[in-house]
Formats: C-alpha cells, structure tokens, sequence
C-alpha cells in the first residue's frame, strides 16, 4: 500500500467494489439456473463456474477490506442497496437460456479486458489476486465459447434465440463500462486501459472477431456509456436480488458463507 | 511443539471430498513458524471459491489444539496442481481421480493406467474436477483440473 497515494487508495477501493459486485451478482445469477440446464454438463458448469464467481467476488471483498473498507462479510449481508455497483447488464431478471448464453459470454469478454486493465495497478495483493482468478475464467471462457457455437451452428430456432438474446443485451453493455462511483477514478489511478472507452474498444474489437466467426450479423452501434450504468436508483431489479442474498441470513443470524 | 509436531498434526487434516488425501499431501502448507506463545500456520487455497476452505481452517486449527494455532489463507502465492506430492498423487488415483499431470495432453485412466481417454465434461463435481471416460475400460472418473 505504500505504493499507493491516499487518493488512489480510495479510487482502486470504488473501482473493485464494481468488480466484485459484478462477479458476486453473475454467481447469484447463474445460480437460478442450477438444474434448469439443459443438460447435466451445463449443471455442472453453471454451478462450477457460479461457485467460482462468488469466490472471486469474496477475494476481491478482501482486498477492499485490506485497503480500509468493511468486511466481506458486510458487504454481502448488510451494505445498503445504494452502495453496489454491478453494471445493470449482470442484475437482468432470468429471461430465456440462450440469453444467459450470450449474457454470461459478454460478461467474459469484457472481464478478461477489465482483469488486463487491472493488473496494470500497482497494487501487489491484486496483481496476486488477479492471476489466480485468470486461472479459473480460463475455463469460463472456453466453456461459454463452446455454448455460443452451439446455438450460432444449432439450427435457425437456435439461431434465432441467440439474435434474440444478444439484442436483448446489446442495449445493456454500456453499462458494464463505466465505474461505479465516479468516472475519474481510472484517471486518478493514472491506468488509461480502465478508461470507459478503452474498454468499450477493446470489447467491441474481440467481440467483432468472435461474431465473425459465427455468422452473426453485427447488432449495431453500442448506445453510449452513462454514469448510471452501475447505479442502484436507476436498477430495478438490484433491490430484488439484494432481499434474495439476505433472505437466509436473515432466518439464520448465525449462517456463514 | 516443534515443526515436526506441526506438521504430523496436519496430516490427520484431510480434504473434505477425499478422504485420504491429507492437505499436507495436496501441498497446501505454505508455512508453519513455532513460538513459544503461539503456532502460525499458513495454507495455500486451491480452487478461490472452493467451500472447503473454511472447513479445513477450522478443522486445522482443532488438530493443533491444545497449542494455541493462528491458521490463515495466503491468497497472494497461489497453489498449483504441482504442489502435491506423490503419495498425494497415488492417493488421488486410488480414490478414482487421475491427478494433474504438468503439460500432458493426454489423461491416463486412475482405473487401468489407459491414455485412451476423453473428457466429457470440463467441469466436475466439485470446483477442482473434470469429468472424463475410459474408452479401454469403459468407465468414467475424474481429473484434478490442471491449474
């Protein structure tokens, strides 16, 4: 931490909340699907890779904690609804499987740009942290890859779902760019990969390639990125989730994680 | 209690889906430094969100009882499949799971040793495994993921 100045102390804070409320709340997501799958691979993938997300989103928590913030325990359990800052994209209510698909693959993408970005930051403990999480979304990656090819060379029913799915979260992407609580903290943290275009670049360019691949038609231009992306009074569906995280704990003071 | 003590009392510590393979074997133990007050143990987490990490902390900290053991996760010198040991290996196959095997491409079978294997699933059912099958004697098992 002696790395860090007092101002970038509190921007690497505000930029990992963002993180990991976005791993935690793709965990709780893909959870609802547990048993729906369609077939038992894809159980057992969801619930690998859903277990796996929250273990992200907890290590991250840590780091907060590590720089000055309250615990993960907090954080999950008692922080108010206007302090998370999952991009509204993650938070969608479940629609249909394929778009899960193509919501769990954008999700990808754009997280291994963000981690690429991030270990830049001259944080040690992150840097750690990030290369042992890359070692897990290696498998995400692949397996999400492998669904999108299956509904892409499916059939046109498939086919259609998936354009259906991508359109539904194509006017959601904008909002996994921007940053939580204030759109400077890239700037403060002097790490121009974290800049909001940046990253919409770099998403747009991987995503370009991918689609190319699978014969799909490219949607359109991406709608511009807003500051409300990640906020909780413009989400409605984040309250919702919230109630559900806390239902258990609620019953049961004394459960743990 | 010297580090040897230690060491010998983690060994009765074991993964809570294997039950033979010690966390000693699975090369979980980072550091362990003796003090006359207390015990300081540092373990190594294998997969980050694997639910059994709390439950091997505790079940640690109970096996060095009644010393006094300040037992914590190092999350920044992640473990690797390369950590565990061979007795760690030959446990693994006994219990039905081929052990990671650094840089092969092929899985050979835990059941008869046979490289004609395939995977059928990259994700097991717990965080560390995949599934795979046996097409020499055609019985599924599973595998440490390579990480």
């Amino acid at each position: 931490m002696i790395l860090l100045t007092p101002e970038k102390h509190s921007a690497l804070k505000s930029i990992l909340i963002s993180v990991a409320d976005d791993e935690w709340i793709m965990g709780h997501r893909g959870s609802e699907w547990l048993a729906e799958a369609p077939d038992l691979e894809d159980d057992l993938a969801l619930s690998s890779t859903s277990q796996d997300e929250m273990g992200h989103a907890r290590l991250l928590y840590r780091l907060i904690e590590e720089l000055g913030g309250p615990s993960p325990d907090h954080q999950v359990y008692a922080r108010p609804v206007d302090d998370w800052y999952p991009a509204r994209l993650v938070t969608l209510a479940r629609q249909d499987w394929a778009e899960w698909v193509t919501r769990r693959y954008f999700y990808e993408v754009f997280d291994a740009i963000r981690r690429h970005a991030l270990i830049s930051i001259p944080f040690p403990s992150l840097a750690y942290a990030l290369q042992s999480i890359e070692r897990e979304e290696a498998y995400h990656i692949r397996y999400i890859e492998a669904q999108m090819t299956n509904l892409a060379y499916g059939g046109q029913v498939a086919h259609d779902y998936l354009a259906h799915g991508i359109a539904v979260d194509w006017a959601f992407i904008p909002s996994l760019f921007s940053w939580g609580t204030a759109e400077e903290t890239w700037q403060i943290l002097q790490c121009p990969a974290l800049d909001p275009r940046s990253l919409q670049q770099a998403f747009e360019a991987s995503i370009q390639k991918q689609f190319a691949t699978w014969d799909l038609a490219w949607p359109g231009p991406l709608g511009s990125i807003d500051g409300n992306g990640r906020s909780a009074a413009k989400n409605p569906d984040l309250a919702q989730i919230r109630a559900e995280l806390r239902a258990v704990r609620q019953i049961a003071p004394d459960s743990h994680w | 209690m010297t580090r040897d003590d230690v060491m010998e009392r983690l060994r009765t510590v074991n993964d809570p889906e294997i039950p033979d393979l010690s966390i000693v074997d699975l090369g979980m133990v980072e550091s362990i430094i003796v003090t006359p007050e207390r015990v300081h143990v540092t373990l190594r987490p294998t997969f980050i969100g694997c639910p059994g990490l709390d439950w091997i902390l505790d079940h640690a900290v109970a096996a060095l009882q009644p010393a006094k053991a300040l037992v914590s996760y190092d999350f920044e010198h992640p473990w690797s499949a390369s950590d565990i040991t061979e007795k760690g290996h030959q446990q693994l196959r006994s219990f039905g799971i081929a052990p990671p095997d650094g840089g092969s491409t092929t899985v050979s079978c835990p059941l008869c040793g046979s490289q004609e294997t395939h995977q059928s699933s990259m994700f097991g059912a717990t965080l560390c495994r995949s599934l795979y099958y046996c097409r020499q004697c055609q019985q599924p098992f599973e595998a440490w993921k390579p990480i």
